[in-house]
């Protein structure tokens, strides 16, 4: 079940290449970095995509965006996944080096990754900067140690991440799937530690309730590194299910679906050094 | 529904209350926006009289579609060969929380659209706290309800999007990335939950076009808007969205911890207007708020619509009659009438 998918997500993937080599989002926009990135690690390191992320990189690692707006670390840190060498590196660097502006009760310093440079560090950017660390620079400690603190004081109540921070206003708020689910990606290296144990089995409690592709592919993702063979298997079905509407689905969905459903070393950039 | 096709009247009668009490306080809580003007009066021409209809809905079932439009036909809307864009609030989905617009209304809304002859309907939204649009459509049953209904859905944070200079001010933006859905749709109807809001008093259909901002350009949960403070992005975002259209669903509102940990209220309306600020200090005043007492809603009554009271005819329903007491969000007690 699981191969025939994969080559379907990997069909309707190559299906939606754009004639500059790039991917788009959905039909009718213009190629973007984070679709790209993504489709060209879906399709093995693709070098059309790959190609096409090089020719945007700055001098500086960072990278020109169709709607400028994306010069912060979150697609850069992606990037750095599929790009190769010193190319690799510059990413990351400029990830590294644009952190976001503090949360709320978390003083003046920055700290963590937000999704653009004049946005607040959240989950989600700051685990695609500890996947491409743990990968690029593995003995960088500081950066994995930033990262994973963070990861670990924003973890909610009910043990899953939500955006940022655990509580608003002084109301808890509760985890999301999909985030939770990209911070284990993230968190792989730490797998024996307790929160991360305690927000896998919020995420293994959790995610068919969000049953989305995004979700559930980033989920299974997740269940993959974390060897919990069980919800991998459920998470294959659903994305089975979800199957007559993959034409309708976003290119980034689509590509973590194929990444999900595809073989261990499509999943080896992911995965880090450790 | 209580209310009859015949006996949707105009209720012109309904503003005097309000208005007394409206238009003496309306100078006085401008507040953080005082000041001169942050957009541009060629822009945005100063807004004359307006019009709201308020009808009543005891639920989300029986004729919702011909309710719609007759709505849409109090407050004149023009519809016949229009492109229209629905914008409902799917911000979220929590169990136990009337957080969305209900998609029974949505589809009949579409459907009224489709009925007075809109050339094209679709459904679009941003999610704005969880990137997975599908995964909240689906939990929300909106899906479901647009499958059956053949209507498409566009997830605005993934769409196309084209750069929109601004002509006001607020955030210090030079421009905005909108959906090209949105930027080229002949009506974008702003379709709000009637609900309390933690940050702004209340979420209505101005503050729904936060939904409209693409979140792979902006982040989540639209973060460069907090950042910005949210009143003045509420304000960028109206003006340069400029929904045409307003339905509220106060069919089941919120109140108390709005917009997604409140309680659920029966309100039993639903407000139509082509006027966006009229909508909403109509919504604001059925949950028993002073519109005049939030100072984002005010402001936007320099440039967006009509926020005096007694400048918004009330058509259909008595809306002072169905004005029911919400709990408001913890911080906003003082907006309360």
């Amino acid at each position: 079940m699981g191969a025939e998918l994969h080559a379907e997500h990997l069909r309707v993937l190559r299906d939606r290449r754009r004639p500059d080599g790039g991917f788009s989002t959905g039909r009718g926009a213009a190629s973007e970095l984070e679709p790209t990135v993504l489709a060209g690690l879906a399709l093995g390191g693709d070098v059309q995509a790959r190609s096409w992320v090089s020719a945007r990189q700055r001098r500086d690692g960072g990278f020109g965006e169709l709607s400028g707006r994306h010069d912060g670390p979150t697609t850069a840190a992606l990037a750095s996944l599929l790009l190769e060498g010193g190319a690799a590196r510059r990413a990351l660097a400029f990830a590294v080096a644009h952190r976001g502006l503090p949360l709320p009760g978390e003083g003046d310093e920055r700290q963590g990754w937000g999704w653009t440079a004049d946005t607040r560090s959240f989950v989600e950017p700051t685990s695609r900067v500890l996947i491409a660390a743990n990968r690029l620079t593995p003995s960088d400690t500081a950066v994995i140690d930033e990262a994973e603190r963070l990861l670990r004081t924003w973890q909610c109540a009910d043990h899953g991440w939500n955006h940022g921070v655990a509580t608003v206003l002084g109301d808890d708020l509760t985890g999301y799937a999909q985030t939770t689910a990209v911070a284990l990606i993230a968190l792989r290296p730490q797998a024996t530690e307790g929160f991360v144990r305690r927000g896998l089995t919020f995420l293994r409690d959790r995610w068919y309730r969000e049953a989305g592709r995004l979700t559930t592919a980033q989920a299974q993702i997740a269940f993959r590194f974390h060897a919990v063979e069980d919800d991998v298997v459920r998470t294959t079905a659903l994305l089975e299910r979800l199957r007559p509407r993959a034409a309708r689905a976003s290119t980034v969905a689509l590509a973590w679906s194929a990444l999900a459903t595809g073989p261990d070393e499509l999943l080896e950039p992911l995965r880090g050094a450790a | 529904m209580t209310l009859t096709r015949r006996e949707l009247l105009i209720r012109t009668g309904a503003v005097a209350a309000w208005a007394t009490v409206g238009g003496a306080v309306y100078a006085k809580h401008r507040g953080v926006f005082d000041g001169p003007p942050q957009f541009d009066r060629s822009a945005f021409p100063e807004p004359e009289r307006s019009a709201a209809a308020v009808l009543r809905a005891e639920r989300y079932s029986g004729d919702l579609e011909g309710l719609v439009a007759d709505g849409l036909r109090l407050v004149e809307a023009r519809v016949r060969g229009r492109s229209v864009v629905l914008k409902p609030n799917f911000v979220e989905f929590l169990d136990d929380h009337p957080i969305n617009t209900q998609p029974a209304l949505v589809v009949a809304a579409a459907n009224a659209f489709r009925r007075l002859g809109a050339r094209s309907v679709v459904v679009a939204e941003g999610p704005g706290h969880r990137r997975d649009a599908e995964a909240v459509a689906e939990q929300a049953g909106l899906l479901e309800a647009l499958d059956d209904a053949r209507l498409p859905f566009v997830d605005l944070n993934e769409a196309p999007v084209v750069r929109v200079p601004l002509r006001s001010r607020y955030t210090g933006l030079p421009a905005l990335w909108v959906p090209t859905v949105l930027h080229e749709a002949d009506l974008v109807v702003s379709m709000p939950k009637l609900k309390t809001h933690h940050w702004v008093a209340v979420t209505l259909s101005l503050k729904n076009c936060f939904g409209c901002m693409p979140g792979r350009v902006y982040g989540w949960p639209k973060d460069v808007f907090h950042v910005r403070s949210v009143p003045n992005s509420i304000l960028d975002i109206a003006g340069v969205i400029k929904p045409s259209l307003a339905i509220i669903d106060g069919i089941v509102g919120m109140e108390g911890n709005g917009p997604l940990l409140g309680d659920a209220v029966h309100s039993g309306v639903v407000v139509i207007s082509r006027d966006p600020v009229a909508a909403d200090v109509t919504g604001a005043r059925l949950m028993g708020m002073e519109p005049e007492k939030i100072e984002y809603l005010m402001e936007a009554g320099r440039f967006l619509g009509q926020a005096r009271s007694e400048l918004i005819e009330q058509r259909g329903e008595d809306p002072e009659r169905l004005a029911k007491q919400f709990a408001p969000a913890p911080g906003f007690e003082h907006v309360v009438a």
